[in-house]
């Protein structure tokens, strides 16, 4: 069962997204290279010291900025599909805008210290509503987890600023997705913190994060001439 | 929650108490107020934040970009949106040149079951056939701003990324008869390090076809490459394939990405 | 709108997971306790007593949302899904103010007295009133993140950002862009005074 189903368990209550998981298992990748590329994307670099920034610091923003890029291209490629409609075509734009604010801001700190921007494949997740919608909320409710279990471990006091500012829009996101598919805004009264391997499995699970296809060879031209 | 709501509280009430806090007063409540300001200042303000966002800013230029994807599996390309629409063309994994197949996006739709199915250019004759496939056949989405357009008429091929023009050139076409397909395609694959110099430097697949040469082999696409006879250009020369002058081909190559869309008027 | 599959604590499937989530969240605050033991430098590099002063900031937070929330379903002047927000935002502020005080001990101030007027029996007022509240708690709590030690930025996260959930909620209800911003800015204490005092706070 995908990961993130089962971290999102309130999501999954009448089994629908169970379906949707079981009709998904059946096109595995054919490559587990790509899947280990995928997962490349998401190792943080080697962190070289950077001015003001030490390495500790700059890993923990390399990973907040894979799941930045991962949300801004869902948001940006469901925009794109023109698959949405109403509220939720409206809710797109705006938190897809946002999305690719932060993966700016976080080039822009990072520099050349920063992950490479990965291939996404949503495999049709993007171009459907409730397919959105579902994904959107696991999403928005794993970048809140995310931020929440590494915000205790930053070094620095102006990241750790910038870190709390984008986890609390990143809460709001959530709740807009969650009324807009239709499941209560807040659960709980206290939100979970995830850990870093907890977040790459589940990214992991999806195969969403994928490598750009090989389009150059070296064969001898067959063309009409 | 009331379980790890109590534990969380018995752990930060261990935190605290240590502080040796002196309650000033007997009411707490009305001292807090006496020193509810001093306690304020003991406050800094947060510090300025390390990452500066910008203002959110919409989508732009979506007019000139183009999407492409290459087929993951086998499949077979359908006339409409549907499992039970007739059969178009069946995609391979791989072209003739042993890249991945590359199909152009059109467009998509989800059918009654939620599935979703993409609508795509197909490199098969007659040109210009489109069809349907699942998205599940297709792999990740890429995108591109730019855009070849060839004139048969005019004898040019002109490059155009985000709608204004980055490269023009002279070009060789098909002969009257083995001419250059009229049509929409896509630049599909690139070719490079082989032997032989007709083809010049490098060579760009597109997914149009001779309507003639159809027993050619590899199927008898249409090329974008270089030559060794540069005199012929501009003209009507070629069995159907697009020739630059190899100066002309490698600055294209430096400007166009595979998966542009190419239209040939 | 009745939300369907909404996750009530009574749930009858959720028990066992209550355990679990409970020792998660000891697990993560051990952690947090640990860090504090052990390494007071890292962010903030706040102290014990820094955290007591912020907690009862954050207390006086929960007392007027807890406040205002009760209020308005006693008033009862709000339209279905409104009362149905209402509710849950009372009942998880009220766990937070729980835990505040049950944290703080005898260092709690007590509860003060609040006048919010016309704030909970008119819609629109009380619309205003609750995203102004949630967005000041956001605010105030983000403000503390860098003064906090790491067990306390360890609980004030997962408080602070179901205080977001709730201002987004308020605001898609009433049909407003519910998160229009890119980031959160910080306030300070004292701006969570004046701010709550502007709501209704009469300490």
């Amino acid at each position: 069962m995908n990961e993130l189903e089962r971290f999102l368990d309130q999501v999954d209550r009448d089994g629908a997204l169970a379906e949707t998981r079981a009709r998904a298992s059946r096109r595995r990748f054919l490559g587990g290279a790509l899947a280990a590329l995928g997962a490349a994307a998401f190792a943080a670099r080697p962190a070289r010291a950077a001015s003001g920034l030490g390495a500790n610091d700059v890993d923990i923003l390399n990973y907040a900025l894979g799941l930045e890029f991962l949300q801004a291209a869902f948001y940006t490629e469901a925009e794109q599909s023109k698959a949405l409609t109403g509220t939720t075509a409206r809710a797109a734009r705006t938190v897809g805008a946002v999305e690719r604010a932060h993966v700016t801001a976080f080039l822009k700190l990072l520099g050349a210290q920063a992950i490479k921007r990965p291939t996404f494949d949503f495999q049709g997740v993007t171009e459907n509503q409730q397919a959105f919608l579902k994904t959107a909320v696991a999403f928005e409710d794993l970048a809140v987890a995310a931020y929440k279990g590494q915000a205790p471990r930053l070094r620095s006091d102006a990241v750790l600023a910038a870190a709390v500012g984008i986890h609390s829009v990143e809460a709001r996101h959530a709740a807009w997705m969650r009324q807009l598919f239709g499941i209560t805004p807040a659960v709980r009264a206290f939100d979970r913190p995830a850990s870093r391997p907890q977040i790459n499995r589940i990214v992991a699970s999806t195969h969403f994060v994928s490598a750009p296809a090989k389009m150059s060879a070296r064969t001898d031209p067959q063309f009409t001439g | 929650m009331r379980a790890a709501h109590a534990v969380a509280a018995a752990v930060l009430a261990a935190t605290v108490i240590g502080t040796g806090l002196v309650v000033r007063g007997r009411d707490a409540g009305a001292s807090a107020t006496a020193g509810a300001a001093d306690e304020l200042q003991a406050l800094p303000a947060a510090p300025a934040p390390a990452l500066a966002v910008g203002t959110p800013k919409p989508l732009a230029g979506e007019r000139f970009r183009s999407t492409w994807t290459v087929v993951r599996r086998r499949v077979v390309a359908v006339a409409s949106p549907d499992p039970d629409s007739r059969a178009v063309a069946t995609l391979a994994l791989r072209t003739s040149e042993g890249t991945p197949n590359l199909v152009s996006v059109l467009g998509r739709r989800s059918d009654t079951a939620g599935d979703v199915w993409v609508h795509v250019r197909l490199p098969v004759l007659p040109n210009g056939s489109e069809g349907w496939v699942r998205r599940d056949a297709l792999a990740a989405y890429e995108e591109v701003r730019t855009r070849l357009v060839v004139d048969r008429a005019r004898l040019t091929a002109t490059l155009a990324r985000n709608g204004r023009v980055v490269f023009r050139a002279p070009v060789g076409v098909g002969q009257a008869r083995w001419p250059t397909p009229r049509g929409h395609f896509t630049v599909r694959s690139r070719l490079t390090r082989f032997a032989s110099p007709f083809y010049g430097p490098l060579a760009f697949g597109t997914t149009a076809r001779s309507p003639v040469l159809t027993d050619w082999p590899g199927g008898g696409f249409v090329g974008i490459h270089g030559t060794d006879r540069p005199q012929l250009i501009p003209g009507r020369i070629s069995h159907g394939c697009i020739r630059l002058r190899n100066t002309d081909l490698l600055r294209l190559a430096r400007l166009m990405p595979v998966g542009t869309p190419l239209e040939i008027r | 709108m009745a939300y369907r599959r909404s996750m009530d604590e009574g749930h009858p499937l959720r028990t066992t997971r209550r355990r679990a989530i409970g020792r998660a969240l000891a697990g993560c605050l051990s952690f947090g306790l640990a860090g504090v033991a052990l390494d007071a430098a890292g962010a903030g590099a706040g102290s014990k007593a820094g955290d007591a002063r912020i907690f009862k900031l954050a207390l006086e937070i929960e007392y007027a949302e807890e406040a205002f929330y009760r209020e308005a379903l006693r008033r009862g002047a709000l339209r279905s899904e409104l009362r149905e927000y209402a509710h849950a935002a009372l009942t998880q502020d009220g766990q937070h103010l729980r835990l505040l005080r049950t944290a703080l001990g005898s260092a709690a101030p007590a509860r003060p007295r609040f006048v919010f007027g016309d704030k909970t029996k008119n819609e629109r007022a009380f619309i205003d009133t609750a995203a102004k509240l949630e967005d000041l708690a956001v605010a105030g709590y983000n403000g503390q993140a860098a003064n906090l030690t790491k067990g306390g930025l360890t609980v004030a996260a997962t408080i602070v950002s179901v205080e977001a959930r709730h201002a987004a909620w308020i605001r898609a209800l009433a049909g407003e862009v519910a998160a229009p911003d890119a980031v959160d800015k910080p306030i300070t204490a004292a701006q969570v005074v004046a701010g709550l005092r502007e709501i209704g706070l009469r300490r």
